[in-house]
């Protein structure tokens, strides 16, 4: 048995004789006897132990090591998904508060979240299984939150995205940074862009949030309405230096069966009871709700009426009573309904805005068939602290442009404009001296000639503005 | 003592229908008095929650708008009053619901008491609860017309969506 041939026990030996050892005959030869028995043990005592070792890690390995299940890979799953339909949440979203009074922003650590959560009485509806994904963080630049000025709060909750590939930059964040501000340079207005649908992931839908105590809303009635001519159908010179918004009314009268509208205090067409209505106060103030006939109208400065709310209770609207029956609640009117539409933005944005709006080929074609609802739309929503949401959606149904009013925090919401040649969202930047040097588009699937409208020339549909209020903080 | 038993079957036989039939004459009454007044409360619950939906939320409104500190807006304020509109109706409306339960499960029995006997001998004086059918039904579609949620009057006429129209979301 070659005993020395090794590395370590070649070394063992060898500092053996070097100790002299094996100098005198037969007392060497039992030394030797002696070293080959103790390195046979030592052998054996090695292997045995490599052996305890692989037994003890297959063991561990049994118990502790499970295989993973084909979901784990899955994109993160809509966490607020239940609440939308009358579920229970019970993981939230991050919350960014942004706090105005020179602080910075304090963005809640998740531990705190589940702290806070696990603190809570635990909601009965819905038990989710653990999450094995992670929330998105959310980015929150705090140079721009310490660039604002105090004495205004504006508690914005940022929208975790629902997909994780591809990216799109700023998802679910609201941001005012490039948006029109006040006199003093303060935020009122915020924008978010967002994917809500989980069946149809290249729906997307551009939100602006109005700060509706600095702002006023006024209605304007298109040149071709009941009501309408070519005074009403354009911001006046003298109210150009207070615009900031301007974004697209609702249905035209022909196409509203029995909706009415009020401008400017004057009925233009009674207002039906339970109808969704969007209203706007003589003090400034702003609601969505169903109209009920013994509301004094002599409250009332601006209304307009389509069909039912699409967000009731803070909850999509997921079904209606049509002719005695529980149905559907899409709201659309066949044909009218469009998906597409002409692109003009060019290649710089083409390929990728091309992909997810799916907008390659030019001119409008019409939704038909199984996915009829699928359309440009817009819609608007109210939140409880009585701001208001805008949202244009490309590609999207009713029920998933709800559902992105619900996650911007609005408790009732009423849809829009649905088409897309009308559907729009306008931003207006004065200077100092009250001149207009600057106007952008909500969407960037919004065709450029909207941005052309309304100021300086009359257009046939209605729409309402943005203006900022007065230095009395009341309705200009 | 055979012919006796057989003596006491044939008097059951004969005359047994007429005893319950008269018996039975008296419990349909009863039971048609009964009706008559789950009706006469159902009608008088329709009439309260009518009155309830018609009711006007303009005096709360100014109520509020002139005595709220610190003032508020007038969009909380109709919020506030038509919530309030809201808790009230949802009372009534169950109320109501309870009412018409009541009502349909006394007509029932009446109609049943009525058949029962009514495929027996024809008993003179007795109403029929055919006859009133009519005016039940009105009554009901008045009160379906009530529980309607306001929201959906404006679609009361038009034709529901075909199932090929749904958009494939069922929440």
């Amino acid at each position: 048995m070659s005993t020395v041939t090794e590395g370590h026990e070649k070394t063992f030996f060898e500092g053996y004789r070097t100790r002299g050892c094996c100098g005198i005959g037969t007392a060497c030869r039992e030394t030797v006897g002696r070293q080959n028995r103790f390195l046979e043990d030592r052998k054996a005592t090695r292997f045995g132990r490599t052996r305890a070792t692989c037994v003890a890690f297959l063991i561990l390995s049994f118990f502790l090591i499970r295989p993973a299940s084909a979901d784990i890979f899955a994109e993160s799953p809509p966490l607020w998904e239940p609440l939308l339909w009358g579920g229970a949440i019970a993981s939230e979203p991050r919350r960014t508060t942004v706090d105005l009074q020179a602080q910075p922003p304090q963005v809640q650590d998740d531990i705190g979240d589940r702290l806070e959560r696990a603190s809570r009485p635990s909601a009965p509806q819905f038990s989710p299984p653990p999450p094995r994904w992670t929330v998105p963080t959310l980015a929150v630049e705090h140079e721009d939150v310490f660039q604002r000025l105090p004495y205004r709060v504006l508690s914005l909750r940022n929208i975790p995205p629902l997909y994780t590939s591809p990216v799109i930059p700023g998802e679910g964040v609201w941001e005012w940074k490039d948006m029109p501000t006040g006199r003093d340079g303060w935020p009122i207005l915020y924008r978010t862009t967002y994917r809500p649908s989980a069946e149809y992931p290249n729906a997307t839908v551009h939100m602006l949030l109005l700060d509706m105590k600095h702002l006023t809303l006024e209605l304007y009635v298109g040149s071709t309405e009941p009501g309408g001519s070519e005074s009403t159908a354009k911001i006046e010179p003298d109210r150009k230096a207070d615009l900031v918004a301007i974004t697209n009314a609702l249905w035209k009268h022909r196409h509203s069966g029995n909706a009415g509208s009020i401008y400017r205090g004057k009925v233009i067409r009674e207002l039906a009871q339970g109808v969704a209505t969007l209203v706007a106060y003589k003090d400034g103030s702003v609601d969505i709700l169903e109209w009920n006939n013994t509301i004094p109208v002599s409250l009332v400065n601006h209304a307009k009426q389509l069909r039912h709310l699409i967000v009731k209770d803070g909850q999509v609207v997921g079904s209606v009573v049509q002719g005695g029956q529980t149905t559907d609640s899409e709201i659309g009117l066949g044909y009218l309904l469009v998906e597409q539409q002409p692109s003009d933005r060019g290649g710089q944005w083409g390929g990728y805005w091309g992909y997810w709006g799916g907008y390659g080929n030019p001119g409008p074609v019409h939704t038909s068939g199984a996915e009829w609802f699928l359309a440009t739309r817009s819609a608007f929503g109210i939140r409880p602290d009585g701001n208001l949401v805008f949202a244009v959606g490309h590609h999207i149904s009713t029920k998933d442009l709800a559902k992105a009013l619900v996650l911007a925090g609005c408790v009732r919401g009423i849809h829009g404009d649905a088409n897309p040649f009308n559907v729009l969202g306008n931003l207006y930047y004065v200077d100092q001296g009250g001149n207009l040097y600057k106007k952008a588009k909500l969407s960037p699937d919004q065709n450029n000639h909207t941005l052309t409208r309304y100021v300086g020339s009359s257009y046939a549909s209605d729409f309402f503005a943005f203006f900022l209020r007065n230095a009395r903080g009341g309705a200009s | 003592m055979i012919g006796r038993v057989i003596l006491a079957a044939a008097v059951v036989v004969l005359f047994g229908p007429g005893i319950e039939t008269e018996a039975q004459d008296g419990t349909c009454d009863s039971l048609r008095e009964q009706w008559a007044a789950a009706l006469s409360s159902l009608q008088a619950g329709i009439e309260n929650l009518r009155r309830e939906k018609e009711d006007s939320v303009a005096p709360s409104i100014y109520r509020q708008l002139e005595t709220s500190s610190p003032p508020v807006s007038i969009a909380k304020a109709v919020q506030s009053a038509l919530l309030e509109r809201k808790r009230r109706v949802d009372a009534v409306e169950r109320e109501v619901r309870a009412l018409a339960d009541a009502e349909e499960r006394a007509f029932r029995s009446w109609s049943a008491c009525h058949a029962s006997s009514g495929l027996r001998k024809a008993v003179s004086g007795s109403v029929d609860p055919r006859v009133v059918a009519g005016q039940r039904q009105q009554l009901l579609v008045r009160l379906d017309d009530l529980l309607l949620d306001e929201a959906y009057l404006q679609y009361r006429g038009t034709r529901p969506r075909r199932p090929q129209e749904y958009s494939g979301y069922n929440p």
